[in-house]
């Protein structure tokens, strides 16, 4: 089998364990689409101006695209770096190191897992969007989102894998990615806009809400030019390439105690 | 003319030898895990490390297995040195850890055609399950497994990519008796498959009933190496013969034994004999003279335990 196919096969088995395990399958793809059903149901009908954003949008319209975000951050970096701590204190990654597999082969059937993942979320979020609550997207800005899941869903996966680092037990992994990823979620304006000054500036600092912002713009009926956020997407991948650095230096596939 | 050899030369495998260790050494901080230790396990052999926990037993495997750095020595596993570990050695080898744990969520049938994708010319998925006895278990998913399950799937795992050389690390703690009995099966099917063995154990029954060789280490030095059945000389040191007397007959009876200690508590005799061969024969004799038997007649060679506790706590 070649590298590329072994990979294929790797993603097979990856999509399939994580069908199985209806915990992971709640927190990463139950948990978005309740949240939006709850938020726009309850504020998605005002009108409001967003910083950053031409004109105004419905609640609604605004929501669409942060909890795109959401499920696009739980699907990779929460999702991952959850399952990689389990994997390497429970020796999985260690056990699978002895033999011929490639690091770089595990690590793209995981990563195209997460992605695909992602992807099905966000698809059903604009479904449910569009049915619910009547947010569409313009097809010309199809392509942009194509885009911005993309470099969003790399960009924090990659994140997860030097994330992992964090975490030194199996117990602290859940705490930490739900913990640091919630945070993220507030401060970056997921939930509800945010107005204090200070809290946009820590945010601005963050991942999270550059992903907002280019995701926002997408599902914005005001946005005027190609849509492409290129500074947004620029942080992004600055977070993702810098996470790779570091877990191609640090990255362990041994229990943390070995 | 004889040249010295150098480090290099010893550590290189010699033909039918599989893994060639000298001076081997490894520290964590101030704690020396491993001082020292040279051994050669051949082709074909089950050869067993035997230990107290702590011994050293443990760094040594993940050395030899590329999982761990070494400070010093000379190693060489299967023509390669486990420090710079490649793809093609990694495929010769099968390996099971002291304490891994397989994604619960895939079935045995599932895993095994996973990690069989690995390796360039894996056994069939079908015959490793039935080598393993977990025909009845295929589609059993890994987390619904028992404990002695678990492990004959990570062995199964650890042979799907048809491995020249098996490293098995202390695999049946926390087995019972009959788990552990069916697992030792399965190890010497592997003897007859023709593979290379290296075990570490704490169990000594386990060591006796599967290893050619065995090397005891303690505090990270190697104190006896040899046989199973010769290690620190069990081979010549005295027999002790057991039984019991009928009633009615008194220890005073019994016939001199040319110098062996007898041990006489009620009925019970225990002797330490030079020979048990001179021995039981004078025994018998003497029995039929007085026609009476030797209630539950045992010779007994040293065991290995005595052998290993005598060598373990020799200052």
């Amino acid at each position: 089998m070649s590298d590329a196919q072994l990979a294929v096969e790797e993603f097979r088995y990856e999509r399939k364990r994580f069908w199985r395990d209806p915990l992971a399958v709640f927190a990463t793809v139950s948990l978005p689409l309740l949240y939006l059903i709850v938020l726009a149901t309850n504020f998605g009908n005002h009108d409001e101006r967003v910083a950053g954003q031409p004109g105004e949008m419905k609640t609604s319209v605004y929501l669409v695209g942060t909890i795109v975000a959401i499920a696009i951050v739980s699907a990779t970096l929460a999702n991952l770096t959850v399952g990689l701590v389990r994997e390497r204190e429970r020796g999985i990654l260690k056990r699978l190191r002895s033999t011929p597999l490639p690091p770089s082969v595990y690590i793209a059937g995981r990563v195209g897992n997460a992605v695909l993942i992602a992807v099905l979320t966000t698809i059903v979020l604009i479904v449910l969007g569009r049915v619910l609550y009547g947010v569409s997207v313009p097809s010309a800005r199809i392509p942009v989102l194509i885009l911005t899941v993309a470099v969003g869903a790399i960009a924090f996966a990659c994140m997860a894998f030097a994330f992992t680092l964090a975490a030194r037990k199996e117990s602290a992994a859940e705490p930490l990615a739900f913990g640091a990823t919630l945070t993220l979620f507030f401060i970056s304006g997921n939930f509800f806009t945010v107005n204090n000054n200070t809290m946009r500036a820590i945010a601005n600092v963050f991942p999270v809400k550059h992903l907002n912002q280019a995701l926002v713009t997408v599902f914005n009926p005001h946005t005027t030019g190609s849509g492409v956020k290129g500074w947004d997407l620029a942080v992004l991948a600055i977070w993702g390439l810098a996470s790779l650095l570091i877990a191609t230096r640090f990255f362990r596939w041994t229990p943390a105690s070995d | 003319m004889s040249r010295i050899a150098t480090p290099s030369d010893q550590a290189r495998a010699r033909d039918g030898d599989v893994i060639s260790v000298r001076g081997l050494h490894m520290s964590y901080g101030d704690f020396e895990a491993v001082r020292g230790i040279d051994f050669d396990v051949r082709c074909g052999e089950i050869f067993a490390c035997l230990g107290p926990n702590g011994a050293g037993k443990t760094t040594t495997v993940e050395i030899l297995e590329g999982y761990r750095a070494r400070n010093q020595g000379e190693v060489d596993v299967l023509g390669v040195d486990p420090a710079a570990p490649t793809r093609a050695w990694r495929a010769r080898i099968g390996v099971v850890l002291q304490s891994s744990e397989l994604p619960a969520e895939l079935s045995v049938g599932e895993l095994l055609s996973r990690y069989a994708g690995y390796y360039p010319s894996p056994r069939p998925v079908g015959e490793t399950v039935a080598l393993v006895g977990l025909e009845d278990r295929r589609d059993t998913r890994a987390g619904r497994l028992s404990g002695g399950q678990k492990r004959r799937l990570d062995v199964a795992l650890a042979l799907i990519g048809d491995p020249e050389l098996i490293f098995l690390d202390e695999p049946t703690t926390g087995f019972d008796p009959d788990a552990r009995h069916q697992f030792w099966e399965l190890i010497a099917d592997l003897r007859r498959l023709g593979k290379t063995v290296f075990l570490t154990t704490h169990y000594m029954e386990e060591a006796e009933a599967l290893a050619d060789r065995v090397a005891v280490i303690v505090a990270g030095r190697i104190v006896a190496e040899d046989e199973t059945g010769r290690l620190g000389g069990r081979d010549s040191a005295p027999c002790e013969i057991r039984f019991h007397l009928s009633e009615g007959l008194a220890a005073a009876e019994l016939p001199d034994l040319d110098g062996d200690d007898i041990l006489v508590q009620d009925c019970s005799v225990k002797i330490r004999a030079a020979s048990a061969e001179e021995a039981l024969s004078t025994l018998l004799g003497w029995a039929r003279e007085h026609d009476t038997s030797l209630i539950g007649l045992e010779v007994v060679r040293p065991s290995l335990e005595e052998v290993y506790l005598e060598l373990v706590h020799r200052p």
